[in-house]
């Protein structure tokens, strides 16, 4: 397994696309999948992570495809929000996935941080996998929020 | 009219409007956090151009990446040229990369406006 660490202190560059690009051979669906998925995450934990707390965003490798995982604080009103969000993406099927994608995109509900949780649907649509994540109390203000994906390589 | 000009970085787009030259054009990547100073000034352009545009325009894609926070942009984007009179899309996506065919395929449902898929 090779494990690939991405720096969440520096704006996505060249380097970024440059590493993904390395660890995923030259699988062009990998690649970009990878690639889409790591730049969601990434910047979901920008937007919605306490940014003086631990965060990690890092990508393993395996036989069978990528596992990617996330981990930043939360604030513990921002929990429930994306609780029931995971909870129901993880309630769709692939169809209905893209239908509800499509739907947001087009009324263009977006919330003020822009995205209005697309970024999720798109992650849950490219992966055609359930969304892990738990949700940990540190204190009465903050959660510890992990996430973790897997992407199958396609046979 | 004036042309449009916006040179790439790392997450923005290269984005070429120029009526004169016939050539209207984002390609890159579209992966910035924040996307709207990219965007507007295209909005703007573009509702300009719809006034007088040529008698036809052809609008290329050719992006790499895009990210959901441009997605919102793209369709706006989109449906500003689905103003102008006899334009059609051409949506470029990468040998191999289905995601991005699809992507197009997505928007093209959105909006009323002829596309052609190509691959590079």
């Amino acid at each position: 397994m090779t494990t690939r660490s991405v720096d969440l202190t520096c704006d996505i560059t060249e380097g970024f696309f440059e590493s993904i690009r390395q660890l995923t051979d030259k699988n062009i669906v990998m690649q970009k999948r990878v690639t889409e998925i790591t730049i969601e995450l990434l910047q979901n934990i920008k937007k919605h992570g306490i940014s003086t707390s631990r965060k990690s965003l890092t990508i393993e490798k395996h036989e069978a495809g990528y596992s990617i995982k996330t981990c930043n604080q939360l604030h513990a009103n921002e929990v429930d929000k994306f609780k029931n969000k995971i909870i129901h993406i993880n309630s769709l099927d692939y169809p209905q996935l893209k239908k509800e994608y499509l739907r947001i995109l087009q009324k263009g509900h977006f919330s003020e941080r822009s995205g209005a949780g697309l970024g999720l649907y798109r992650i849950a649509i490219r992966t055609r996998s359930l969304l892990h994540a738990s949700f940990t109390r540190i204190n009465q203000d903050f959660f510890n929020f992990n996430l973790h994906v897997n992407l199958a390589i396609p046979v | 009219m004036k042309p449009l000009f916006i040179a790439a970085t790392s997450t923005t787009p290269t984005i070429t409007l120029d009526s004169a030259e016939n050539l209207f054009e984002l390609s890159g990547r579209s992966v910035a956090d924040s996307v709207s100073e990219i965007y507007i000034p295209v909005l703007q352009w573009l509702n300009h151009y719809a006034k007088a545009p040529l008698p036809s325009t052809l609008f290329i894609f050719k992006l790499e990446y895009f990210n959901t926070a441009s997605s919102k942009a793209l369709l706006d984007l989109l449906s500003a040229l689905s103003l102008i009179k006899n334009v059609k899309v051409l949506w470029y996506y990468q040998e191999g990369d289905e995601d991005m065919r699809e992507a197009g395929e997505e928007f093209f449902e959105l909006v009323n406006i002829p596309f052609e898929f190509k691959t590079y």
